[in-house]
Order: structure tokens, then C-alpha cells, then sequence
């Protein structure tokens, strides 16, 4: 060993946006610790890959519980997963809402609109 | 691929629908324009999304007149003018029905009729577009490539449609390309293969096609993979919304973005409940 960190070129690149370079790099080196998983997930971050990123992060924080540089990184992104999710869950409600809107505005009104438009979407 | 990018009606201006109609119109003509009449029964929502978009991140106007086509002969309606822009993107839309269906057929079903129909539209397309039509069939090899891999995972399988989806967007979009609209369109392109791959798992589960989800997680049916694997399947489409949203945040628009927002921050999200719930398809069509 020559006291060089072996990760180090594989930021490099991936900081220069060669993300198939970071990967040759990280390929080249055979230490199997979880530094090199970490390594990986930045890999996968960047390709958007993130359920691999995810699982490469796991692996990392198994290897090295302590590890805070690790712990920070899987909370960010189980904090994008959260962020997505509000879009996915909170639309939903509000479709809801807007279903039973639709219903109250036919027993209200019966404009031609309403009829011909927004009921026979829902009834469809 | 086709068919899964719908907007969230209830929240749709009436105004955004009138546009849509009229780019859907537009679009259908563009395609009989740059692929011939044969063509256009291939017309998707997807792609009359996807003109919205490009015209918008363009600074492409879009011209509506009162015109007849050969569904609506007899009373005129608002269509938008055929336009480069628009000619092209029909050009995309064939390439991309006739890969579907030879892929189809390739995983044996019986798609040679209607591949054949599209035949005509799409060597008029390569002809027309060969800068396009060589970025689609690379991406289309690359796909194939990675359906066969050893090692596959969601991520992985959608990759090569996602990247063609940013590609294709670098190519309509030229200089005005950002990483911005490159994360937006990634994130496009993978949501497109992986919701249509969700909504299939059982299909090809039976039939013993590819699917990412099936050769990752393995459940009997989508139903038990839901039951089983919810948080990994949740936690990969919440991330692609992520995503979505950070590249719309970055990307410029032109003119009015209601319409792409609706699709995009509501319409996506809320079709992807309906595939992991296993709902019924919800009727686009509304008569105002």
C-alpha cells in the first residue's frame, strides 16, 4: 500500500461526470469493504439508479454501522423517497376530494358542462 | 409503452383540455404528413404529451385553426397546424409502434398483421429521419441487451429506454438542452418502462416474458408482489417522482405549463396508484 486512498480517483471522475470511468475505477479495485459500497451508491446516484444506490447504502451501513457519512447519505435519500411519495399519495387524496366535489356540484347544479363533462368521466 | 401517460381531469383547465384536444388532432395529422395515412391509427396520448412539452421547452408556438379531418368531416374543429416540430414527433411515434409490435412478435404473439401495417409509415420515417431513426434503434438494441443480462434489476432493465427518452429530448431540444431536461426526460422515459412492466407482471409471469419485476422479486402474481415487496416497488417509483420534479424545476418554459404540470405532478403519479392498486384503465375521453 502506498497510503493513497484507492477511492479517491473514483470521486474524481465521478465529481467530472464520467460516471463509466468511476465505474472502471471501482472496478479495478479489490478491497470488498464498505467504503467501496458507498462508492458504488455514488455511482448509482448519479445514473439515477436509486433503488440500486439504496441497496448498495444498506450494505455499507451493515459493514460499518458507525458510520456517519454513510447514515447521512441513506437518510437524503430516504428523504427523496418521502418527497416523491407526497406526490404519489397526496394527489390521490386530492382526486378523492375532487370525486366527491364533482358528485355534490350534479345535485347542485345542472349545468351542461357538468353533466356532459366531469359525471360521465367519473361514471366512465 | 403506449397509453399510460394521462392527465389528472378533475384538476385539468378547460382551457389546457381544448389545447389538448387540438395538439391530439394536430398530431394525428402530422403523423398521415410525415408517415403516411396508415400510419396514424398508431396516434397515442403519450406522444401528444410529449408535443406539448417539446413545443413548450422549444419556444414552439402552436398554431389552432378550424379545420375537418377524415374522422370530422363535416363539422370543423380545433386542430393545431401541422409543424416540423410536430412532423417529427409522428416520425417518433411510428418508429416507436413498429419496435413495439416486432417486439411483440419476437416474444410470440401474434402482432405480424398490425406490424406490417405500420411497415410502410415506418421505412418513411427512417428515410425521412435517419438522425432519429439510428438513436431509436440503437436504444431499441440496447434494450434488448439488457432484457438478456445475467444481472438485472428495475433500474437497470428501464435504463436503456430512459436514456433514449433524454437522448431523443437532446435531439428536439438542441441547444436549449440542460441537465435539467436530461433528469426530467430520464425520468420519463424509465417511468414509462417500468409502469408498463408493473402492469404486465402478470401477464408475462404466465407467459414467461421479461420483467424486471418478476426475475427481481419473483412473486407469484402482482397482487402477492405488492403484498410482499410494496415498500421496494413504492420507494422506486417515489424516487422517479423525485426526480420528475427536480428536472421540471430546472427546465425553462416558454408559454403556459399547466397542461405538462397537470400530466407530470398529477396524472403520472396518480396512474401509478392505479397500476399498483390493479384498478381499471380510467376512460380518457370527455365530451365538453
Amino acid at each position: 500500500m502506498d497510503g493513497r486512498d484507492p477511492f479517491a480517483e473514483v470521486y474524481g471522475l465521478l465529481e467530472a461526470g464520467d460516471e463509466d470511468g468511476a465505474q472502471s475505477a471501482l472496478d479495478g479495485i479489490e478491497e470488498q469493504s464498505a467504503e467501496r459500497n458507498y462508492a458504488q451508491a455514488q455511482i448509482y446516484l448519479k445514473k439515477k439508479w436509486y433503488a440500486e444506490a439504496g441497496a448498495q447504502l444498506s450494505f455499507a451501513m451493515e459493514k460499518d454501522p458507525g458510520n456517519e457519512k454513510y447514515r447521512k447519505a441513506a437518510e437524503e435519500l430516504g428523504a427523496m423517497a418521502r418527497e416523491g411519495r407526497k406526490a404519489r399519495e397526496g394527489h390521490s387524496a386530492a382526486r378523492e376530494d375532487a370525486k366527491s366535489l364533482a358528485a355534490e356540484c350534479c345535485c347542485e347544479c345542472s349545468c351542461e358542462l357538468c353533466v356532459s363533462g366531469i359525471c360521465e368521466f367519473f361514471s366512465g | 409503452m403506449f397509453g399510460y401517460v394521462r392527465y389528472d381531469m378533475p384538476n385539468l383547465f378547460i382551457k389546457d383540455f381544448s389545447l389538448y384536444k387540438a395538439m391530439y388532432c394536430g398530431l394525428c395529422k402530422s403523423i398521415g404528413a410525415s408517415c403516411g395515412q396508415m400510419a396514424r391509427m398508431g396516434l397515442s396520448y403519450d406522444m401528444t404529451f410529449l408535443s406539448a412539452l417539446l413545443h413548450n421547452m422549444t419556444g414552439t408556438d402552436v398554431k389552432i385553426e378550424r379545420q375537418n379531418c377524415f374522422e370530422h368531416a363535416i363539422r370543423k374543429r380545433p386542430i393545431a397546424c401541422v409543424d416540423g416540430l410536430t412532423e417529427e414527433l409522428g416520425a417518433f411515434n411510428t418508429l416507436l409502434v413498429y419496435h413495439k409490435l416486432s417486439d411483440d412478435e419476437r416474444d410470440g404473439e401474434k402482432k405480424r398483421g398490425r406490424r406490417l401495417w405500420f411497415g410502410r409509415g415506418y421505412r418513411r420515417a427512417k428515410k425521412r429521419y435517419p438522425a432519429l431513426t439510428a438513436l431509436v434503434e440503437e436504444f431499441m438494441r440496447e434494450q434488448e441487451r439488457a432484457e438478456r443480462a445475467e444481472e438485472t434489476s428495475p433500474d437497470r432493465a428501464a435504463d436503456p429506454t430512459a436514456r433514449m427518452m433524454r437522448d431523443v429530448s437532446r435531439h428536439f431540444l438542441g441547444e436549449k438542452a440542460s441537465e435539467s431536461s436530461d433528469e426530467l426526460f430520464y425520468a420519463l422515459g424509465k417511468w414509462v418502462y417500468l409502469i408498463d412492466a408493473l402492469d404486465d407482471y402478470d401477464k408475462d409471469k404466465k407467459k414467461g416474458g421479461f420483467n424486471p419485476f418478476v426475475r427481481t422479486y419473483g412473486s407469484a402474481d402482482k397482487k402477492t408482489l405488492m403484498k410482499e415487496h410494496g415498500d421496494d416497488v413504492g420507494f422506486l417509483f417515489d424516487t422517479l417522482f423525485y426526480s420528475l420534479r427536480e428536472g421540471l424545476s430546472g427546465v425553462k418554459f416558454f408559454f403556459n405549463r399547466d397542461l405538462t404540470d397537470n400530466v407530470l405532478l398529477r396524472g403520472i403519479p396518480l396512474e401509478t396508484m392505479r397500476v399498483m392498486n390493479g384498478d381499471a384503465p380510467v376512460k380518457m375521453s370527455v365530451r365538453i
